[in-house]
């Protein structure tokens, strides 16, 4: 059954988000999540082939000069264009938003109460 | 021939036979003088299957083949002796014997064998022994023989199977292979039908994706030309406003080519007033002839029906396509556009409509090309005039759909004649649309009490001031997504809803059902589809979801009105205005319930809250230091990073206020704008930081 489970990413700087996150996932048993503070060291990991990858866009409150989820998102798209992304970030920024798809994100999902619901029915849909 | 050989001679050969090998030479000469010499020509047979010979022979010369039927069982050359089994009274009874070339036979009776042999019993009893064990051998060898043959004819029969069975295996794959090729074109055409499905998909997301913004865009545009803007503020207001109206025309020209390409535009047959269609078509093009110094002339025939059934939208695009075409490529002269029955016959009329312009005119060359999609006249008619190169090509397809035929005649420098006959059935007057609202409408409208749900906050705010804007006294609700809406309509009372269909955590078709859901009038409460999309499978999805009209975005002021005039009944207005004051019930939100979420969220389990709360007090204990220091250096970029990563803490702890001044002070960082304000809201959130701090920790120390 373990290897059944969908293979999840996360990418968030934001400790306590990523936690929360993280466990609400796991929660429903059939995700294995992998939590990472950067980007860079996700894409370390690219090759353990993740089912899908939930990325923040500002990955640099605690590593300043650490790549945007932009460039990881550019980085990741490249390596492997299948690998479906969901943008995560914490405000309503229709640009952003519009630059994160074109570059090959699924989904845009702000960061908010309603945003572990719709990470959970956009994983489900994947 | 007979005498040829002597009785020695022969009883020499018989001696060499084995059967006589141990018969003293007198009886063989006494056999030898017995034997009969028989020739037989070529393929003579000696004996036949099913009659056995009556006597024992020996090949002097040439040669004899045993059959059984076609086969040969066995070649006898000259010396070899058959028949022994005639002695015994048995024989192969299943062959025969012929001779393969001029043969020689010595020939010995059965009877004279006796004969001569009766008189030496112990001789005899030896040769019976012999020829009984030769015959057993014989049989063997026969049957041996016919095992092999059946092992042949089986070998044959196997090979003839195998040959057949790989026939089939061919006839099997060539099947197989026509299956899969049927399967792969299946696959094919469903992947086909998916990308298309997709690519519709993907053009009704862009119609909304551009459509909201457009309505935003629009929508404050006109809210600001209503607040008196200076002289050169007018100006670039109305040019915003003209070119976000070309954009949408732009975008609905590319939104109906993508239908007309994939076959799926349909015309909605309504009732049609020709009339009001051209004097429409006029109205909008008025004011850019009278500013080229063009007259624009309706002339429409009497005769025609008042009332006919067609898709007044779709035939309003033509004439306005093919005369907007008329005013934009004429520079002096005129414009006129005529309707003209042609024939009426029952209940159809056949109308003649002509779109007529003294302009640029086009060449031969020109002409051929007019109709194709993306073709102007020349690449300079597109940088002077401008337009996508759609209108003609939908107006053409259009009248197609109508059962017409778009023609065109034209010589350069001299004008253009757009025409089409069409024939639509007479309509009854009641078909017609109805009027637009009256001016009082906006009267029987006051005191309106409007629930609207919509997940922009752009088109919240167009919405809310356009009908403030045109209601007097009206009171808006707003609600950012159905599931609000519906907790709103539970705890307030409204005239009518005017809700989005597309939003966020509950749509607004959803909503609709759950309102549909309440007990008594409440449920009853017209609601009014709000959608940027505007297909008419949508309008469809939203009226058997319970709403009663659609009123599409970017909207109009007068459908808006209308929407709301045709829901709401006049006198409901005036009797809902005399109910109590809406009473609300206050929602818990206060700080006491700051954890209300994150027990939710966690099923109430104390380990995880305490495990978030401790990542929380973390962050902020980090967070706090550092964006006082930024404060102080004045360095903003510093700022906005730290209170972006901890605003979403803050709304994960449902302190949703919080959060909206760290978006305030984020925003105030990066754009630079109010940067008076920023120390005061700094603190501000610094203070609300620390008092969350010893709220969370008041709650974490027992557990400590």
């Amino acid at each position: 059954m373990a290897d059944q489970k969908k293979k999840i990413f996360v990418v968030d700087d934001d400790k306590m988000f990523c936690t929360m996150l993280s466990d609400h996932l796991e929660d429903q048993g059939s995700y294995a999540v992998t939590s990472f503070g950067t980007g860079e060291e996700c894409l370390e990991q690219l090759d353990a082939a993740p089912d899908a990858i939930i990325l923040d866009y500002y990955l640099d409150s605690n590593v300043p000069g650490a790549k945007n989820g932009l460039e990881i998102l550019q980085i990741i798209h490249k390596k492997s264009p299948e690998l479906k992304v969901i943008m995560l970030s914490s405000q309503e920024h229709y640009g952003i938003a519009l630059q994160t798809i074109a570059s090959g994100a699924v989904y845009y999902v702000i960061k908010d109460l309603k945003s572990f619901q719709e990470i959970d029915s956009i994983l489900e849909e994947l | 021939m007979s005498s040829s050989i002597q009785p020695t001679a022969l009883a020499d050969k018989l001696s060499q036979m084995d059967i006589f090998h141990s018969i003293p030479g007198d009886i063989l000469l006494h056999l030898a003088a017995q034997c009969r010499i028989e020739l037989f020509e070529p393929n003579a047979v000696v004996f036949h299957k099913d009659e056995p010979g009556q006597a024992l022979y020996l090949i002097l010369e040439g040669s004899a083949r045993v059959h059984d039927g076609d086969f040969i069982v066995a070649n006898m050359k000259a010396g070899t002796c058959f028949g022994e089994m005639a002695l015994l009274d048995e024989g192969p009874r299943s062959m025969s014997v012929s001779v393969n070339e001029v043969s020689r036979l010595a020939r010995i009776d059965r009877d004279v064998f006796f004969d001569v042999l009766g008189d030496y019993p112990g001789v005899m009893q030896k040769i019976v022994g012999m020829l009984t064990r030769r015959l057993r051998f014989q049989t063997d060898k026969t049957l041996e023989q016919l095992r092999r043959r059946e092992e042949e004819l089986s070998k044959q029969v196997a090979a003839r199977t195998a040959e057949l069975m790989q026939q089939k295996e061919e006839a099997e794959q060539l099947r197989a292979k026509a299956e899969a090729e049927k399967k792969e074109a299946e696959k094919q055409r469903l992947r086909a039908e998916q990308s298309e499905r997709a690519e519709q998909q993907f053009l009704a997301n862009m119609s909304h994706e551009i459509r909201t913004p457009m309505n935003a865009v629009m929508g404050m545009t006109n809210l600001l030309l209503q607040k008196n803007p200076r002289e050169d503020q007018l100006r670039y207001l109305h040019s915003i406003r003209q070119s976000s109206e070309a954009l949408l025309v732009i975008l609905n020209d590319i939104l109906d080519i993508s239908k007309i390409q994939a076959g799926r535009l349909e015309l909605e047959f309504t009732g049609l007033r020709a009339d009001a269609i051209l004097e429409q078509v006029r109205t909008t093009l008025q004011f850019r002839a009278e500013e080229k110094g063009l007259s624009l002339e309706v002339i429409f025939d009497p005769n025609i029906p008042p009332v006919l059934t067609g898709d007044p939208v779709r035939l309003q695009q033509v004439l306005l396509n093919l005369a907007g075409n008329a005013v934009k490529f004429t520079e002096k002269g005129q414009v006129s556009m005529e309707a003209r029955l042609m024939k009426k016959q029952a209940n159809r009329a056949r109308i003649y409509f002509e779109v007529r312009d003294t302009g640029i005119g086009m060449t031969a060359q020109q002409l051929d090309v007019v109709f194709e999609s993306f073709r102007q006249a020349s690449g300079d008619t597109t940088r002077k005039y401008g337009g996508t190169g759609l209108g003609l090509t939908i107006s053409k397809q259009l009248v197609e759909q109508f059962g017409g035929s778009l023609q065109v005649s034209s010589s350069l420098g001299e004008g253009s004649v757009f025409w089409f006959e069409i024939e639509l059935e007479i309509g009854k007057a009641s078909d017609a649309k109805p009027e637009e609202p009256l001016p009082d409408a906006r009267d029987a409208l006051r005191g309106l009490r409007i629930l609207l749900a919509e997940d922009n906050a752009f088109n919240r705010i167009v919405a809310v001031e356009t009908l403030e804007m045109l209601i007097p006294e009206v009171r808006v609700h707003t609600a950012e997504n159905g599931r609000e809406a519906v907790e709103a309509f539970r705890t307030h009372r409204f005239d009518v809803v005017l809700m989005d269909v597309t939003m966020p955590v509950m749509d607004g078709l959803e909503a609709t059902q759950a309102i549909r859901a309440f007990d008594g009038p409440a449920g009853q409460i017209p609601v009014i589809a709000f959608t940027a999309s505007v297909t008419k499978k949508e309008v469809r999805r939203c009226l058997n979801n319970g709403m009663n009209a659609c009123v599409p975005k970017p909207f109009k002021e007068s459908e808006l009105l209308q929407a709301l005039l045709t829901a709401v009944a006049p006198g409901q207005v005036s009797a809902a205005a005399v109910l109590p004051e809406e009473t609300e019930i206050p929602v818990d939100a206060g700080d006491s319930d700051r954890l209300a979420f994150l027990k939710n969220l966690t099923g109430n389990n104390p380990a995880r809250i305490q495990k978030y709360l401790k990542l929380y007090l973390e962050s902020v204990r980090a967070g706090v230091p550092r964006i006082e220091a930024a404060l102080k250096a004045g360095d903003r970029e510093e700022l906005r990073r730290v209170v972006h990563t901890v605003k979403p803490q803050f709304r994960m702890l449902g302190m949703e206020e919080m959060a909206e001044l760290a978006q305030t002070i984020e925003t105030q960082a990066v754009e630079a704008i109010d940067l008076d304000m920023l120390p005061e809201n700094v603190d501000r959130l610094l203070a609300e930081i620390r008092d969350s701090v010893q709220v969370f920790e008041a709650y974490l120390e027992p557990a400590d």
